[in-house]
C-alpha cells in the first residue's frame, strides 16, 4: 500500500508540474510585456495556441523536421506579438489602462477567430518529441514528453535571468521597466524594446504551447484558460516579477493536481482559485515581490 | 482622416457581422411556409457536432421542398449558432418563438444548451427537439424530445457486454460539464442493478492532463475505464491512460461515434477501444433483411452526393429529428400559437417510424424520446474503423 501511496504522489506531483511550467511560461510572457509598456496582455494564452497551431503545420502540413518546425513557429509569433503591438497597441496616442486592457482582450479574440479560420474547429495533435512510449520512475508512469516540458521551462528561466542580469540589451530593457523616461534619456530606445518585449511575450508563450501540444491537444479556443491560468500565476507570483511567475505557475500546477488527487477532482479549479485569493488577501503583493520594490 | 477611416472599417465590420449571425431564410411562398427553427451549437466547443446536424437537416429540408413540401406547404428553416454557449441558446430560444414565430424547434447538440433552451419551450408552449442523447425530454407536461437512445440505455448495453465479459470493477472518469455529470449518475445508478462496482473521478473538459485522476482511480484496479465526455478531452485521457501503462478497455460515449473523433485518436488508441452505439454505425456489416437498411442507404447517397462526405451519426439523428417533426408536421399544419401544442401532442402518436439511426420510434405521453437500447450496440475501434464488438 505504501509504495502505492508514493506512485501516486509522484504522479500527483509531476502532473502538476507539467501544467504549472506551462502556467508559468504564459506568466513570463505576460511578465515581460507588462514590465516594458505596463500592457496587460490578455492575448497572451492566445500566442499560446497559435505557437503549438503553427508548429503542427509546419510539421505535419509542411513536413518540415520538428527542431526547424519549432524554431520558425517561435519567430513567427514572435512576429506576431510585434504586429500586434505595432498595429493595435501603438497607434493608440492616450493610451489608458482601461482602452489598453480592452484592446488585448479584442487582440484575443481576433487570434481566436483567424485561428478558427485557419485550423478550423477540430482540435489539432502533435507527435511526442521522442519516441518512447512512457517512463517510469518509483511506480508512476507518464510521458517523456513532460521531461521537455519542465526542462524547456528550466532553459527559458535561464535565458531570461542571463538575459537581464548579464547582458547589456538586457539591463536596458529593465532600465526601460524600471523608468522609461530616465532610461530614454541615457540614450536607450524605449520603442524597440518594446517591439522586443512582445517577440519575446509572443516567443515564450508560443513555446509553452508547443512542448504541450504532444500531451494535450490543440482547438482555436485552447489559449483562453491557458492565459486565465497564466494571468492568475502571474497575480499569484506578483505582477512583473520573473521568478514570481515561475513560482507563481508551479504552485498553481501543483495546487491542482494535488487537491485534485487528495481532496476532490469536482473542487480542482475552485480550490487554486480560493487558494489564490488567500495569497493575495495575506500577501497582496504576490508571493515573489517585495513590497519595498514598489 | 486615419480614425475616420478605422471607424468606418469597424462599422463595416460590425454591420457584416450583424447580417451573417442574422437568421438564414429559405423558402418559396406558395401555401403558407411551415417554420422550424433551428438552434444549433455550430460554432464553440460543440461545433463538431452542430455542424454535421445542421447540414443534415438543410439536406431535409431541401428534399422535403424539392419533393412539393409538406402537403404543398414549403418547410422553412429559421437557423441560429448557439456557439456552445447556454446563455445564447436560451436567448435563441426565445427569438425563434417570439419573433421569428417558429412553431417547433430542433434544439441542441449538447446537454448544457438544450437544458438552457428548454425553460423558454416549456413556458411558450412550443416543441423543441434536442439531439443530445444525455438531454432528458421525460417530466410532467414536458414540450422536449430528444433523440439517441437515452445515456442510460447506452450505459446498460455497456453493462450487458461487461457482464458477458465478467468484468465487474469499473473506474468512472466523467467530465464536469452536463453531460459527463449524466455519465456519472447513470453509471452509478445502472452498476446497483447489475452488481458492478464503481469507483469515481472527474475532470474538467479544458484539463491538459488527468493522470492525478486516473492515479486515484489505478488504485482500485480495475478491469475497465468508462469515460465520461464527448470530443475533444478524450485525446488527453487517452495519451494519458496510455502513457499510465492501463492495459484494460476504454469505454467513452456515444458521443464520439464520427470520424472527428477516430482522427482525434489516431496514435493514441487504447488496445481496446470500445463505445454503445447505433446500428446505423455498422450499418455495413447488416444483413440486407434489416428492414432500415434501404432507407439508410438513401440518407447516405444522398448527404455524400450534397456534401462530398460521409455524414456521420450526428447527422443521422438530426435528420431523423427533422424527419420525425415533419411527419407530425403532416398531420397538423401549424400556423398559429395554439398549434404548437397540436404539434407536440401529433408527435406522441407517432408509431413505429423507422429511423435511420436503427431500430424505430414510438413516442407517448411518458416517452418523449421514442427509442430503446434496442436499437443500440456495443461497437469497437478497430484499424480506424467502428465495427461490431464481439
Amino acid at each position: 500500500m505504501t509504495s502505492q501511496t508514493v506512485s501516486q504522489a509522484v504522479q500527483f506531483i509531476f502532473a502538476g508540474l507539467t501544467s504549472g511550467s506551462i502556467y508559468a511560461m504564459v506568466a513570463l510572457g505576460f511578465n515581460i510585456i507588462y514590465n516594458v509598456t505596463r500592457v496587460v496582455n490578455l492575448a497572451q494564452g492566445e500566442f499560446f495556441m497559435l505557437g503549438a497551431m503553427t508548429m503542427i503545420s509546419l510539421h505535419t502540413g509542411f513536413k518540415l523536421p520538428l527542431p526547424l518546425a519549432m524554431f520558425l513557429a517561435t519567430l513567427i509569433v514572435g512576429c506576431v506579438g510585434v504586429v500586434f503591438d505595432r498595429f493595435a497597441i501603438r497607434p493608440l496616442k492616450k493610451p489608458s489602462i482601461m482602452l489598453l486592457i480592452l484592446l488585448t482582450l479584442g487582440g484575443s479574440t481576433f487570434f481566436k477567430g483567424v485561428a478558427l479560420l485557419i485550423w478550423g474547429k477540430s482540435p489539432h495533435s502533435a507527435p511526442t518529441f521522442m519516441k518512447a512510449k512512457s517512463i517510469s520512475f518509483l511506480g508512476a508512469s507518464f510521458s517523456p514528453q513532460i521531461l521537455w516540458v519542465i526542462g524547456t521551462l528550466a532553459l527559458i528561466s535561464f535565458v531570461l535571468w542571463f538575459f537581464f542580469e548579464r547582458t547589456l540589451l538586457g539591463k536596458a530593457m529593465r532600465a526601460c521597466a524600471e523608468n522609461p523616461r530616465a532610461a530614454s534619456l541615457m540614450g536607450v530606445n524605449v520603442k524597440s524594446f518594446v517591439t522586443i518585449s512582445f517577440f519575446l511575450g509572443g516567443a515564450i508563450g508560443a513555446v509553452g504551447g508547443m512542448v504541450i501540444a504532444p500531451i494535450s491537444f490543440m482547438v482555436y479556443d485552447e489559449g483562453t484558460m491557458v492565459g486565465l491560468k497564466g494571468f492568475a500565476s502571474a497575480v499569484m507570483g506578483g505582477v512583473g516579477s520573473y521568478p514570481g511567475a515561475v513560482v507563481g505557475g508551479l504552485v498553481l500546477g501543483l495546487l491542482e493536481s494535488l487537491s485534485t488527487g487528495y481532496i476532490s477532482s469536482i473542487f480542482k479549479d475552485i480550490l487554486a482559485f480560493v487558494v489564490l485569493l488567500v495569497i493575495l488577501v495575506l500577501k497582496p503583493s504576490g508571493l515573489m515581490r517585495r513590497t519595498d520594490d514598489e | 482622416m486615419k480614425t475616420k477611416g478605422i471607424v468606418i472599417t469597424c462599422l463595416a465590420l460590425i454591420t457584416g457581422m450583424v447580417i451573417l449571425s442574422g437568421p438564414v431564410c429559405a423558402a418559396a411562398e406558395q401555401k403558407a411556409a411551415l417554420k422550424l427553427g433551428v438552434n444549433l451549437d455550430t460554432t464553440g466547443y460543440a461545433a463538431w457536432l452542430g455542424e454535421p446536424e445542421l447540414q443534415a437537416i438543410q439536406l431535409f429540408a431541401e428534399q422535403i421542398n424539392a419533393k412539393g413540401g409538406i402537403d404543398g406547404h414549403p418547410l422553412e428553416l429559421v437557423i441560429y449558432d448557439n456557439e456552445s454557449n447556454p446563455e445564447k441558446s436560451s436567448g435563441i430560444a426565445k427569438k425563434l418563438i417570439q419573433r421569428d414565430k417558429v412553431s417547433a424547434m430542433i434544439a441542441t447538440a449538447i446537454t448544457a444548451t438544450s437544458n438552457a433552451a428548454k425553460p423558454v419551450s416549456q413556458e411558450e408552449k412550443v416543441p423543441m427537439y434536442s439531439l443530445s442523447g444525455s438531454y432528458e425530454p421525460n417530466y410532467p407536461d414536458s414540450f422536449s424530445f430528444a433523440t439517441w437512445v437515452h445515456t442510460s440505455g447506452m450505459i446498460e448495453t455497456i453493462y450487458d457486454y461487461f457482464v458477458k465479459k465478467g468484468i465487474k470493477r469499473v473506474a468512472v472518469l466523467c467530465a464536469t460539464d452536463s453531460t459527463g455529470q449524466t455519465w456519472f449518475d447513470e453509471a452509478n445508478k445502472a452498476a446497483r442493478k447489475y452488481g458492478i462496482e464503481i469507483a469515481g473521478e472527474r475532470f474538467n473538459v479544458k484539463d491538459m492532463d488527468v493522470t492525478p485522476q486516473l492515479a486515484k482511480l489505478k488504485a482500485g484496479n480495475p478491469q475497465a475505464l468508462i469515460v465520461g465526455v464527448s470530443g475533444a478531452p478524450n485525446a488527453v485521457v487517452a495519451k494519458n491512460f496510455n502513457q499510465m501503462g492501463f492495459k484494460i478497455p476504454y469505454v467513452t460515449g456515444h458521443g464520439n461515434i464520427s470520424d472527428t473523433f477516430l482522427k482525434l485518436m489516431e496514435g493514441n488508441e487504447p488496445d481496446t477501444l470500445l463505445l454503445p452505439g447505433a446500428y446505423y454505425i455498422v450499418a455495413k456489416e447488416l444483413p440486407d433483411s434489416y428492414p432500415q437498411k434501404k432507407i439508410i442507404r438513401e440518407f447516405n447517397e444522398a448527404f455524400q452526393k450534397k456534401f462530398k462526405k460521409e455524414p456521420d451519426i450526428y447527422a443521422v439523428v438530426a435528420y431523423d429529428a427533422a424527419r420525425v417533426i415533419a411527419e407530425a408536421m403532416k398531420q397538423v399544419k401549424p400556423q398559429g400559437p395554439g398549434d404548437n401544442i397540436k404539434l407536440r401532442d401529433a408527435i406522441e402518436k407517432i408509431r413505429n417510424f423507422p429511423a435511420i439511426y436503427g431500430g424505430t420510434y414510438t413516442f407517448s405521453k411518458e416517452d418523449h424520446r421514442g427509442i430503446k437500447k434496442e436499437a443500440a450496440l456495443m461497437i469497437q475501434v478497430k484499424g480506424g474503423k467502428f465495427v461490431m464488438a464481439k
